[in-house]
């Protein structure tokens, strides 16, 4: 098991003060846990909610406040509602500053395919097009390796979600930058080395001359 | 001439054929009560439904209906549904992301036929649709989203019509009566009208055509 606590501080580094925030459903969620001290971000939900609070149980929850997982969920003091239209008004406007999913693939021109393993049954879309063609910032977070196959390509082979969409990465082994150039590797976790990486990432990472070990505290 | 009427009554305006906007998200806001009578109190059939996504839980009366008197499927998600899953192996499934799908919603509904938009492109959404570019930018072409019938759920709703849809209850329903041609709502709480603050009405009462009171 990967630590996904571990991914999810690494990815709260990354907030800004003021910063809007869209959370995909699974890994991404853990992310709210960890917003550093002294700085306040908006967490929307794409059902029409921005200033979501931690999830509530169903036991002691407002029936009619849930996130875009559909989980009972709490609301913080200047939160507001709003319908989907006007949900996404806000992100294909371009007032969502950063948006944190998970991947099935992503490539070294930072396309990300998230939505479909071809033969199966898809999931759908939900809202994660809008988000990643929209959002300011967007950032991968997952497991470095997956059920025996690379997930950071080359070239996706699934059907995209996003083209030229994803600006960073981040797993439990590294943080790789999306650039022109190519996947450049910025930071790996400790006890992992520059091969390590490399060997269970299909594109060839571009090595700048320091690479950072990613903290979290 | 009152808007309150059975399930029945409300149910029997969808025809065959009909295109049927249903409201609703994750857990909340299905018109359950209203599904359920189309399956058992019409046997309206050829129904196009389209709705966020068609979640088995919420509504088990979608599920039929989509197995046995659906010629298509608009949704955004469809994971666990075997009636889109059905749909989809007959080719008559449109997927839509999810902005998309309620901004084809909002258009029906204020006389937009059409707008261009930068989500989907570079993806299969971009297939066979018309694109422009604006200012260096590509955008592809969506088209509005209209229906012969909305059937939605509201927290309240008074005698005229006017609804009252609470928090996360909102999403999609709130914009579908505006984009169909005849508005059914369910709501536990029917209220005369004035009880409802004019600040909080979410959809003018203008907009629904038939009310029907539900039980818990």
């Amino acid at each position: 098991m990967i630590d996904k606590h571990f991914i999810a501080k690494r990815v709260s580094k990354e907030l800004k003060d003021g910063d809007v925030v869209n959370l995909g459903i699974g890994l991404p969620t853990l992310v709210a846990n960890y917003v550093p001290d002294g700085i306040k971000v908006w967490f929307q939900g794409e059902n029409g909610v921005l200033g979501l609070g931690p999830e509530a149980s169903i036991l002691n929850s407002d029936w009619d406040v849930f996130d875009a997982g559909g989980n009972w969920a709490t609301i913080v003091p200047g939160a507001s509602y709003f319908n989907s239209a006007e949900s996404f008004g806000l992100i294909r406007g371009g007032h969502v500053d950063i948006t944190v999913l998970g991947a099935l693939q992503v490539d070294e021109e930072g396309n990300l395919a998230n939505w479909m393993v071809p033969g199966k049954m898809m999931a759908g879309f939900g809202g994660a097009i809008d988000l990643v063609t929209c959002a300011k910032k967007v950032i991968v977070a997952m497991e470095h390796f997956g059920k025996g196959e690379a997930k950071i390509l080359k070239q996706c082979t699934y059907p995209l979600t996003g083209k030229s969409c994803v600006d960073l990465i981040v797993t439990e082994k590294a943080l790789i930058e999306v650039t022109k150039e190519g996947l450049v590797l910025r930071e790996i976790a400790e006890g992992f080395t520059i091969k390590d990486v490399q060997d269970e990432t299909e594109a060839k990472l571009i090595i700048p001359d320091e690479v950072k070990t990613m903290c979290v505290d | 001439m009152s808007k309150v009427m059975s399930l029945q009554d409300a149910v029997s305006v969808i025809k065959d054929g009909d295109t049927v906007l249903i409201g609703g998200f994750g857990p909340k806001g299905y018109p359950g009560r209203l599904m359920r009578a189309l399956l058992k109190d019409s046997t309206a059939k050829d129904l196009l439904f389209a709705l966020n996504a068609p979640e088995p839980s919420y509504l088990p009366a979608l599920e039929k209906l989509l197995q046995t008197r659906s010629r298509g499927l608009i949704a955004t998600y469809v994971r666990g549904s075997k009636g889109a899953e059905k749909m989809y192996k007959e080719n008559k499934l449109e997927l839509v992301p999810q902005g998309t799908f309620a901004e084809r919603l909002r258009a029906g509904g204020v006389g937009i036929p059409a707008f261009y938009t930068p989500v989907g492109i570079g993806t299969m959404v971009e297939e066979g649709k018309p694109t422009l570019e604006i200012d260096g930018r590509t955008y592809l072409m969506e088209k509005a989203i209209k229906g012969d019938v909305a059937i939605v759920r509201a927290n309240k709703v008074d005698l005229d019509g006017n609804c009252y849809l609470r928090a996360c209850e909102k999403t999609f329903g709130a914009l579908m009566p505006a984009a169909a041609k005849y508005a059914i709502v369910e709501a536990e709480e029917l209220v005369q009208v004035g009880e409802i603050d004019p600040e909080l009405v979410t959809i003018p009462g203008v907009l629904i055509d038939a009310i029907v009171k539900v039980g818990g």
